[in-house]
């Protein structure tokens, strides 16, 4: 047993997703199950939606209850092993990504070789790992890639993703809202509708996916090589 | 590719508005590469977009507490992810519990004592059955019955990683006559626990060997 004080209400729900997470640890290996039912069902309530997608984008609809479920828990069981890194949803999306390979019999680390399934319609008999996000957090993005995608973007593109794309990128990892305050303030007086936290969250969207075309095509040309 | 444009913007507008949009309404508005590219857009706004908003009221009866409850108990016991995986197996087998306890006890060739099967399966379900101590034999006869492989099934149950409750399962396993813990009751319906207790004669036989033995 160690030390663990359940925090009362107010500060419970202050926590943030990655505090949650060691909350949840210290609860369960105090025995103090309640709580950390508690912290539990705040991270799979906070994710449930994203993860869903994730999965269901590469298995059939009755395969996607149990592999959520399993994605859950195998980010609960990586995460006492200290395996997670700053980016909680990229971190997720990571372990989804190994689930679902798992889940086609395929080895985890070699997803990148694989070859996609892209052009499949969601309800066809076609199914697959469609691993276009990158993942952030086990593999070592070279900066060079990243340096690829920012020159293609315009000045104002680039900053927003400089200031709002995330830190493990090297970015300041600045909240979507802050980002597009931060991008109207030196863009003021110009000319030009202001950047809305929506645009921000959509550049920052196009960057991670352009980035993953990049990985995947130095990934397969490595593996060609 | 305007549609894309127009779609992913809405998407992401009716999502930081709070209002939980379902991504595949979205997709499903669109064919072939317009399609992938929004799926694709989607997806890597999932990576960095803000969390669904906690609400008590909407978790309670929802599939994220259902996904709770599952991972939950399974730390609550000591047979890994047997709480969560083995309910599963039995719903895609399309097979009620009693079947499956039934199918069980016909394999193991105890069809006789089915009502202490039914007892150790309940346990096996709830986490309360260390899984180390369940014999091959158990393990490749369930795993035929729920279409998966004892392999599967041996590894789901192992150890989780705070192994901090398997004292208190224990007790519920071995003191396993007069007073049982109120939590395992609590988790069967009372007739069902009841009849799982009731079951147990005093004396180890071939049934206590099978689920106990290892």
């Amino acid at each position: 047993m160690n030390d663990f004080t359940p925090l009362p209400g107010p500060e419970f729900d202050s926590l943030s997703l990655e505090e949650l997470v060691p909350y949840h640890h210290a609860a369960r290996r105090a025995g103090n199950h309640k709580e950390a039912q508690r912290a539990l069902g705040r991270l799979v309530w906070s994710f449930e939606g994203q993860v869903r997608f994730w999965v269901g984008r590469s298995v059939p609809r009755d395969e996607v209850d149990d592999l959520v479920q399993t994605v859950f828990a195998s980010a609960l069981e990586s995460s006492f092993d200290e395996q997670t890194s700053g980016q909680f949803g990229a971190w997720l999306r990571t372990i989804a990504r190994y689930r679902v390979a798992d889940h086609w019999g395929k080895e985890e680390r070699r997803i990148h070789a694989d070859p996609l399934v892209e052009d499949h319609e969601r309800d066809e008999e076609v199914w697959g790992p469609t691993p276009e996000a990158p993942d952030y957090t086990e593999d070592v993005i070279e900066r060079a890639l990243v340096e690829q995608a920012l020159g293609e973007l315009s000045d104002t593109h680039r900053r927003v993703v400089e200031v709002g794309g995330p830190k493990d990128l090297g970015f300041e990892g600045a909240p979507a809202r802050e980002t597009a305050q931060r991008i109207n303030d030196q863009l003021s007086g110009q000319e030009g509708d202001p950047m809305t936290e929506a645009n921000v969250h959509k550049i920052l969207s196009r960057f991670r996916k352009r980035l993953a075309k990049l990985v995947n095509a130095d990934n397969q040309e490595q593996g060609d090589g | 590719m305007a549609d894309v444009d127009r779609l992913f913007t809405e998407f992401i507008e009716a999502h930081l508005a709070g209002s939980d949009p379902d991504p595949w309404q979205y997709v499903g508005r669109l064919e072939g590469d317009e399609r992938t590219e929004l799926e694709e857009l989607i997806d890597a706004y999932y990576v960095g977009a803000p969390p669904r908003q906690w609400d008590a009221e909407a978790f309670r009866g929802s599939a994220a507490e259902r996904i709770t409850d599952a991972i939950d108990r399974s730390y609550r016991g000591q047979a890994g992810w047997w709480p969560a995986v083995l309910p599963r197996l039995r719903d895609k087998a399309r097979l009620k519990r009693s079947e499956v306890v039934k199918r069980l006890a016909d394999a193991l060739g105890v069809s006789d004592r089915e009502k202490k099967v039914a007892g150790y399966y309940h346990e096996m379900e709830h986490g309360l059955l260390p899984s180390e101590r369940v014999s091959p034999k158990v393990l490749d006869a369930l795993a035929s019955i729920v279409g998966t492989t004892s392999e599967a099934l041996r590894t789901a149950g192992r150890p989780l990683t705070p192994e901090i409750s398997s004292q208190d399962a224990a007790d519920a396993v071995f003191a396993r006559t007069a007073h049982p813990q109120e939590e395992y009751l609590a988790q069967l319906d009372v007739t069902e626990a009841d009849e799982a207790l009731a079951a147990r004669p005093s004396d180890w036989d071939e049934v206590d060997e099978l689920f106990l033995g290892g």
